[in-house]
């Protein structure tokens, strides 16, 4: 299944069919009537380029893409952290097999539901909006256009739900990061897979207090009773293999 | 401490009679990148060539009485740190007769040449200038003064077939020659060791690919030593690279 996909300067999202049929109509990817693709140029994606992404299988587009959108999205959180979302890079861990390095990424958030409603979200943004994270701020020279739109850079492209790359991607992230953690294949002795784990953890309560939810956001602590706070983790281990050139990558291959 | 060695292009002459490996040869590196670095930087890079391209060999090729291991890379314990061990380890024989030493003679089997790991090796004498890119090593200093049984400078011949005895000279050179990092020295090795020698037995499977004689196998003894060290290298994502980390505790 395609998650992101190559596009060149020529062509439209809207173009190529294949990734538009498929994800419109998988439910975990809701789209709420927006048609819009989020493209980022290969000068945003450490490690990847257009040679080595434009002959690329689907399979290694999906995963080399993403850990491309990962590092640059780890870059910028780790030097300015968000509110309620993070996303973590784990130490570089031994190998199962020679040349093999495996490193995990997780994303974390927490949320609130609101009791009434019944519908959970991110903590609000406080007024002087510390904690925002916005796509520009990982990928300045990304761009989202509609399905019909040339991109101006060619890149790898992902359907988004935001209206420009200057809005609060918060909650976009965690659903981009949750949308590959739910369609990657894992490894099997079948399909090979550079990702060998996809860890999860139970979501567990949060108790609310001036440090973690109060001064930090904009929610109004008079209303805490209607509000249940929790928080969750999704991660993807990928493997890594060191070349003998100097170089590495991501090991696609079976178990 | 630094390793001996020298960066030399095929303008520059060596300073000592010294065997020569070119930049292509050393697995991971090249010329841009020897030489620009120097010291620490240099002795890290190369050592990590040399390894890597002897690991190359000696995993595809049985080498009769050496071996090499390089065992699953390690966490350097952080981001993206990685610690990467190579392990040398010579089997030598000892003539309880007459004191002599040295590599298991070989028949036909088992050879190893300079050439056979670094095909574009050369000789290089002092004050001669090399003719590809690359580094040089003394060669009285370290090769031949560490391995009894290696040839003199004027006796090696690059195009012999077995030279098992300057791999072990070699070897010990790069081992004895590199600094582990500390607080006050800078570099990319977190680690070396070297064994106690051992006796070890040997098989006649092993021995009969040996040129000793079943006569002679009475009055041998056979001596086992490994040295190790362990590199560490920072992964680059900008790029999908890896290098050395030459860096202090």
């Amino acid at each position: 299944m395609q998650l992101l996909r190559y596009i060149t300067t020529t062509e439209t999202p809207g173009g190529q069919a294949t990734l538009s049929s498929i994800s419109k109509s998988t439910p975990i990817w809701d789209y709420s009537g927006s048609e819009s693709a989020l493209v980022i140029p290969f000068s945003d994606l450490p490690g990847i380029d257009s040679a080595e992404i434009s002959g690329a299988t689907e399979k290694e587009i999906n995963q080399k893409g993403l850990l491309a959108i990962l590092s640059s999205i780890h870059n910028e959180l780790s030097s300015s952290a968000a509110l309620s979302v993070s996303l973590s890079r784990s130490n570089v861990a031994a190998g199962v097999s020679p040349s093999t390095l495996r490193q995990t990424f997780s994303c974390g958030a927490t949320f609130y539901m609101h009791n009434i409603e019944a519908l959970a979200y991110l903590l609000p943004l406080p007024t002087d909006n510390i904690g925002s994270f916005v796509l520009a701020d990982a990928f300045p020279n990304s761009e989202v256009i509609s399905e019909s739109q040339n991109p101006s850079a060619e890149g790898i492209w992902v359907r988004t739900q935001l209206s420009s790359i200057s809005v609060d991607a918060r909650r976009e992230l965690w659903r981009i990061f949750n949308f590959f953690y739910m369609n990657l294949i894992s490894r099997s002795s079948d399909l090979s897979s550079a990702i060998v784990g996809k860890p999860s953890v139970t979501p567990s309560g949060v108790t609310p207090t001036e440090d973690n939810v109060w001064s930090i956001s904009s929610l109004n602590e008079n209303m805490a009773q209607a509000y249940s706070f929790f928080q969750v983790s999704k991660s993807i281990n990928f493997e890594y293999i060191l070349e003998n050139d100097g170089t590495w990558d991501l090991n696609i291959t079976t178990s | 401490m630094t390793l001996p060695i020298e960066y030399l292009t095929t303008t520059d002459s060596a300073s000592a009679d010294s065997l020569f490996l070119t930049s292509s040869d050393l697995k991971g590196q090249d010329d841009a990148e020897l030489s620009s670095n120097t010291g620490q930087e240099l002795d890290a890079r190369v050592v990590w060539g040399f390894m890597e391209s002897l690991y190359d060999y000696f995993s595809a090729n049985d080498v009769l009485g050496m071996s090499m291991t390089r065992p699953n890379p390690a966490s350097g314990g952080s981001t993206y740190l990685v610690n990467q061990q190579y392990s040398f380890t010579f089997t030598q024989y000892l003539d309880i007769r007459d004191g002599s030493h040295g590599a298991l003679p070989s028949g036909s089997f088992g050879l190893v040449s300079i050439t056979d790991v670094f095909p574009n090796a050369e000789k290089v004498s002092s004050g001669a200038s090399p003719s590809n890119s690359g580094v040089a090593m003394p060669y009285s200093s370290t090769i031949a003064a560490l391995s009894s049984n290696a040839p003199d400078f004027a006796s090696l011949d690059l195009s012999a077939a077995d030279h098992r005895s300057v791999f072990v000279g070699l070897a010990i050179a790069l081992f004895e020659g590199i600094d582990t990092r500390t607080g006050t020295i800078s570099s990319a090795f977190v680690n070396k060791a070297r064994n106690n020698p051992r006796g070890i037995g040997i098989g006649n499977a092993t021995l009969n690919n040996s040129s000793l004689g079943t006569g002679d196998r009475p009055y041998l003894g056979f001596i086992q030593q490994t040295v190790s060290s362990t590199l560490q290298w920072m992964l680059d994502i900008s790029n999908n690279s890896f290098e050395v980390n030459v860096t202090t505790t």
